[in-house]
């Protein structure tokens, strides 16, 4: 992939030592960093250290990346394996109290949807922190950054029949560990189109 | 291929979120910060190695002790199998200097002793044994009506000597007294309760007072 020019040029002035130019490519990358780094860990405390570490260290080694490859993968290779270095983060409860609280100030919805909602929303995110790393990262590659399973395998540095694989792999216990609060939804979402 | 609900729910769930606007402070600060790092990553590691040196120090100090104390009562052992005397002292000096000709063990005293001063210590004798083949003088005295007994011992296998330092340890339950002095070790002798210190007069005109320590020769 040959870098835009426009981007090749905000890397060089990096390494040139620009300060303006690191903020610009802070701020070019700050929301892919945090992004992965969120889903990843599922902890905001952890990702706002992860993305620090991360851009720290993009600064400190932007002089040794070369043009000739490709600037995002090497970007997202040094997030995937501080994400992996992270240890395991103790479980929170805020987000469920976010959650509820949600429900609370909706108005005008039904209050077991968005219960329902809430409790989905928790599952889904336990469920995938609760996936093993390798395919944790991939869900995530896949479905916080849309990314193509070319793309996702040369971050992880496998081929892409290996990511489709691990993809197919944590859908299988995603469906599994999340049958129950799926069921129950269903069930609404067909009573609700029956009534109505 | 998964259900249509589920990746549409991870899609949802997992989606990208915007980075805290704090963190590019965090960021234009972390150079400093990382600075900080290594300073807590180099005190632990010394606080550490002064813990383990002093948990060390305890531990060698508690087996030197041991050590000690079990060579004390050893002495005392010897000795007491050794009843009569080698040489029947009519004072403290003549005492130390048939000790120093005999075993070549230079008693120490305190700096203001004199001769006089040992008041109401009566030296009887002197009786030689030997331990582990250190030679051990044991000079029996009376102090107020009490039979008392100092134990100098020549300078023994892995002991410093000047290096050690003077060390006192206090056994009421046995009646020994025990301390190292320059190349010899000391140990009392002496089952007073009504005055544990008494004892000490042989070499301080006046007893320490009571819950005292005594005081050591030479000092």
């Amino acid at each position: 992939m040959v870098l835009e020019e426009t981007a090749r040029q905000l890397i060089e002035a990096c390494q040139r030592g620009d300060p303006e130019a690191f903020r610009a490519l802070f701020e070019k990358h700050k929301d892919m960093v945090y992004s992965v780094a969120l889903r990843y860990s599922g902890d905001a405390v952890a990702a706002q250290d992860i993305a620090q570490d991360i851009f720290l260290k993009l600064f400190s080694t932007i002089g040794s990346y070369r043009g000739d490859s490709n600037f995002e993968a090497w970007l997202y290779r040094m997030v995937v394996n501080r994400c992996f270095d992270q240890k395991r983060r103790t479980r929170r409860l805020a987000p469920l109290l976010d959650a509820v609280m949600d429900v609370v100030r909706a108005p005008g919805v039904s209050a077991l949807d968005e219960v329902l909602r809430a409790e989905m929303s928790m599952h889904v995110r336990e469920v995938v922190e609760g996936l093993a790393p390798d395919q944790r990262m991939v869900i995530v590659l896949r479905y916080t950054q849309g990314l193509s399973y070319d793309a996702i395998a040369e971050i992880v540095g496998c081929s892409a029949g290996t990511i489709a694989s691990r993809l197919n792999r944590a859908h299988k216990v995603l469906e599994r560990r999340l049958a129950r609060v799926a069921g129950i939804r269903k069930d609404r979402e067909g009573t609700r189109s029956t009534n109505g | 291929m998964a259900d249509r609900w589920l990746e549409k729910e991870l899609a949802r769930q997992l989606a990208p979120v915007a980075a805290p606007s704090s963190l590019w402070d965090r960021i234009s600060g972390g150079a400093e910060r990382r600075r900080r790092v290594p300073l807590a990553w180099i005190l632990w590691p010394a606080a550490a190695a002064v813990l383990l040196a002093g948990v060390l120090g305890v531990v060698r100090g508690r087996l030197a002790a041991s050590g000690e104390d079990r060579f004390a009562q050893r002495e005392v052992a010897a000795a007491a199998k050794h009843a009569e005397f080698d040489f029947r002292a009519g004072s403290f000096e003549d005492a130390r200097e048939f000790v120093r000709k005999r075993a070549n063990i230079d008693i120490d005293l305190p700096k203001r002793h004199a001769v006089a001063d040992s008041g109401p210590a009566h030296v009887m004798g002197v009786r030689m044994v030997e331990l582990d083949g250190v030679p051990i003088a044991a000079i029996d005295y009376v102090v107020k009506g009490e039979k008392a007994t100092l134990y100098v011992s020549g300078k023994r296998a892995g002991m410093k000597g000047d290096d050690m330092g003077p060390s006192l340890h206090l056994h009421s339950q046995q009646g020994l007294t025990y301390w190292n002095m320059r190349n010899e070790t000391y140990t009392i002798a002496y089952a007073s309760t009504k005055n544990p210190h008494g004892a000490c007069m042989l070499c301080h005109a006046t007893a320490p007072a009571e819950g005292e320590p005594a005081a050591l020769p030479g000092l």
